[in-house]
């Protein structure tokens, strides 16, 4: 035989083990290579996970029941609003699931990985910090996709109910799809901040508030927000503008993630200021033509943001990041006061932003006449910006937990002003919210106040010392760290140390 | 090509006061395994984070095959294999899905990455568990599946953290040929490990860590012989009968020392490796009336060696700590 195995035949000599059998290595081309690595791997467990399949089974039997339900009820009584009712109740499951459940899948998504100790597996592949970050987010985000798919076969159902507002309630499906984006890169990239209170408790009150907003305010104005979405609407332009601000919020948390899982050689920061500062400037520039109030809320909005991150970086880095800047010379150097990691050049990129809006709110004074009210709320909007910074400066230098600091600082502040402004209501005196304006939050109800009865110029004129004085604290406590940027700079250019 | 696998230059790293590596410095050559070893919190995995690219050092450098681990971490991360203590697997996801996930993770595309993962998986014997939940494998598969994501790019230097921790024998003697095999096949390989015996079976030198520093870096056999004139030989003595008289004889003579004192006897260590001059000692004891019941040779094994290299520390810190006081005092 000639084909007998030389393990079997004994005439040629012992024998051998036999071959070991081959993996099923065609199970492994279900993903094209095309697709990102970590997608493949999100969607791989994603699809089969509990919380997905049930989402999706459950949502389908649902639907179907109400439309047969809906239906033979219609037929049986023809009612002329059974059709608005399958539309809210549609638009109430489809809500519920993308804007509530799908993001809070992202909750664990980076926290898991650097848990089980596997974002160091990752991060020592060709993966960069973003592709990891992005991939979970496409991931949540295709499932999203996938549940949008599913539920749009039921709206043309509905259709035939009549009185339907085809386009506008498509158009509608497709912005709640967005938000839940943007809330999903919210929660994703919030699960890389090493504070379980922080990492757990947004989303989960996030969560909260929209389930309650789906339930209370959505489903029952459906119309209202359908009526938004109609091209010919006033707020249509609005719409459009927030839609463009959710993009931003979820491109900034998602960079948030990518920056904290990121190896401290990878300059992230350079790029988020940059885009941070173009959004703020062009946003500002487009929403003016429209509403100068919203552009300026806009534009404290992203600021806001931006401080969230740049006053709460990590403030080392190696030398190696200084490199890039130091082809430019002198200019490279300046640039890198702004634009190097770490919350010392972001202090100083805060001074910039600042300087910014008080140019924008110059022109705007030189264009619209002089406008107090506008000039209080941005001082104290930037004061409430700087102010856990300040706080940190004081009482916790050395932390190594900045982010959840400065945020858990800002929601006490903002508690604070709620509980005084609620006692001022009861109490009717001033001299309250005045004695704890030096929390910058505490000025929103005493501006209304003063506004209303006293003096305006005051007030503004507090709001902008108390932020200076917050800011210089902060700027001082960094100066130090400017001066270890002059050494790494140097560093980098005799590169006499161990190794290049 | 550089001339070492690893080379290490004055490394520190510090978190906020403590300092996890403190000055360290040593070269592994190509091809060679070195061992490094420490107690818990000595400074071990914070050092072979910082040679795999995963945590950056406070002062001094590191370099893979002439290669800076700060300023260059990809081009670093092409070169070594990295092996962390504790890792958690996938849920919902199967041991070829895993490592097709590294595989294009590592930007390998089509039959590439087929030939890739079919080639690890062989060589860590993966083969029967390639439809298995990667989080449902027992311990030792785990290992085995983590050499082979760490193996999938082929690299020339192996970082390995405690790969044996927690490891049943058999498992453990798996890893030990599959090691050996990437020894054979020229791998840089850089282990660290609690089993001291096993290390000194698998590695061309080892390396010693203590608070952070480096306190002995040389071949296992030197290691086991030691400083002193015995060679790392020594003979031990069980004696029986009040352990006070016995420690009293042991002040009296030379080439002694008490090992254990127990309630009813005492171990003596005769430290000369002279077989007459042990022989004399042994009849000086009985002559003075110890009640000797056991006598044989011992080899001091790489326990002893750390033990003794600890003791030493210890013993330096301590005359380091009296010297001042007594100088002022």
């Amino acid at each position: 035989m000639d084909d007998a195995s030389p393990a079997l035949d004994p005439a040629s000599g012992p024998a051998l083990p036999p071959d070991l059998p081959l993996p099923p290595l065609e199970r492994i081309n279900d993903f094209p290579d095309g697709i990102s690595p970590m997608l493949v791997k999100e969607l791989r467990q994603g699809l089969r996970t509990h919380t997905f399949v049930i989402l999706f089974l459950v949502l389908q039997g649902l639907l179907a029941l109400v439309l047969m339900t809906t239906g033979a009820a219609t037929s049986a009584s023809s009612s002329d609003g059974a059709g608005d009712v399958v539309s809210q109740i549609i638009f109430c499951f489809f809500s519920l699931a993308l804007l509530v459940i799908q993001p809070l899948r992202g909750v664990s998504s980076i926290s898991l990985e650097i848990k089980q100790n596997t974002i160091d597996l990752m991060v020592l592949t060709r993966l960069s910090a973003w592709r990891i970050v992005w991939g979970k987010w496409c991931s949540i985000v295709s499932q999203s996709g996938l549940i949008l798919l599913a539920i749009l076969p039921y709206l043309i159902l509905r259709y035939f109910f009549g009185g339907m507002q085809l386009f506008a309630e498509l158009f509608l499906m497709l912005y709640i799809f967005i938000i839940s984006g943007t809330l999903t890169a919210i929660t994703v990239g919030l699960s890389a901040v090493s504070n379980v209170i922080i990492r757990g408790m947004i989303p989960i009150a996030g969560s909260i508030a929209m389930g309650i907003f789906v339930l209370w305010g959505l489903t029952p104005s459906l119309y209202v927000f359908v009526g938004y979405l109609l091209p010919s609407s006033h707020e249509f332009l609005g719409a459009i503008g927030f839609l463009a601000l959710a993009l931003y919020i979820g491109y900034f948390f998602l960079e948030l993630g990518a920056t904290m899982i990121a190896p401290a050689a990878e300059n992230r920061a350079t790029r988020k200021r940059l885009v941070g500062l173009a959004v703020l400037t062009g946003s500002y520039w487009i929403l003016q033509a429209m509403d100068p109030d919203i552009a300026l809320a806009g534009a404290l909005v992203v600021m806001g943001l931006l401080s969230l991150d740049i006053l709460t970086e990590r403030a080392d880095f190696p030398r190696i990041v200084c490199g890039p800047f130091l082809r430019f010379g002198t200019l490279g150097r300046f640039l890198g006061r702004f634009l190097y990691p770490g919350y010392a050049s972001g202090t100083l990129f805060f001074a910039f932003l600042t300087i910014l809006l008080v140019a924008f709110l110059m022109l705007q004074t030189k264009l619209q006449g002089p406008d107090l009210q506008t000039w209080a709320t941005t001082g104290t909007s930037i004061a409430v910006m700087i102010f856990p910074a300040a706080i940190m400066q004081l009482f916790a230098r050395k932390s190594t937990q900045r982010f959840s600091l400065y945020i858990s600082l800002q929601l006490i502040s903002f508690t604070l002003a709620v509980i005084f402004s609620a006692l001022f209501d009861y109490l009717t005196d001033k001299t309250l919210l005045w004695i704890f304006c030096p929390i910058p939050t505490v000025l929103f109800p005493l501006i209304d106040e003063v506004w209303a009865t006293g003096n305006q110029l005051t007030i503004t004129f507090v709001t902008w010392v108390l932020a200076g004085l917050y800011y210089l604290l902060v700027l001082a406590g960094t100066l130090p760290l400017l001066g270890r940027m002059n050494r790494l700079e140097n560093e980098q250019l005799n590169r006499e140390d161990y190794g290049s | 090509m550089s001339e070492h696998a690893i080379s290490v230059r004055n490394l520190f790293r510090y978190f906020g006061t403590l300092k996890a590596v403190d000055g360290v410095s040593f070269d592994v050559p190509h091809g060679s395994v070195c061992g490094f070893v420490g107690a818990n919190g000595a400074g071990k995995t914070t050092a072979m984070r910082i040679l795999a690219t995963l945590d950056y050092p406070t002062m001094g450098g590191a370099e893979i095959c002439g290669i800076n681990v700060v300023n260059h971490p990809d081009k670093v991360r092409s070169l070594i294999g990295w092996m962390p203590d504790h890792f958690g697997n996938y849920e919902h996801m199967t041991v070829l899905e895993y490592l097709d996930f590294y595989a294009r993770a590592l930007g390998y595309r089509g039959a590439e990455r087929r030939a890739r993962i079919e080639e690890v998986m062989a060589f860590a014997d993966l083969v029967p568990l390639a439809d298995r939940l990667s989080n449902k494998l027992s311990k030792g598969m785990t290992q085995r599946l983590c050499l082979g994501r760490a193996l999938i790019h082929d690299p020339q230097i192996l970082i390995m953290d405690e790969p044996a921790a927690g490891l049943d024998p058999r498992a453990r003697v798996e890893l030990k040929h599959l090691i050996r095999l990437l020894a054979e096949e020229g791998k840089t390989i850089f282990i660290s490990s609690h089993i001291l015996s096993e290390l000194g079976e698998m590695c061309d030198s080892l390396l010693f860590i203590n608070a952070g520093r480096i306190v002995h870096h040389g071949d296992a056999e030197s290691l086991m012989q030691g400083s002193d004139a015995a060679g790392g030989a020594y003979y031990d003595v069980q004696v029986l009968g009040n352990p006070q008289a016995v420690s009293d004889w042991v002040i009296l003579n030379p080439d002694v020392e008490i090992a254990e004192s127990r309630k009813r006897g005492s171990r003596i260590r005769i430290t000369v490796n002279d077989p007459e001059k042990s022989a004399e000692i042994l009849r000086r004891m009985i002559r003075d009336g110890l009640q000797v019941v056991e006598f044989h040779r011992e080899q001091r094994n790489l326990e002893d060696a750390f033990i003794d290299i600890l003791g030493k520390i210890e013993q330096g810190n301590a005359q380091a700590a009296v010297l001042p006081a007594t100088h002022h005092g």
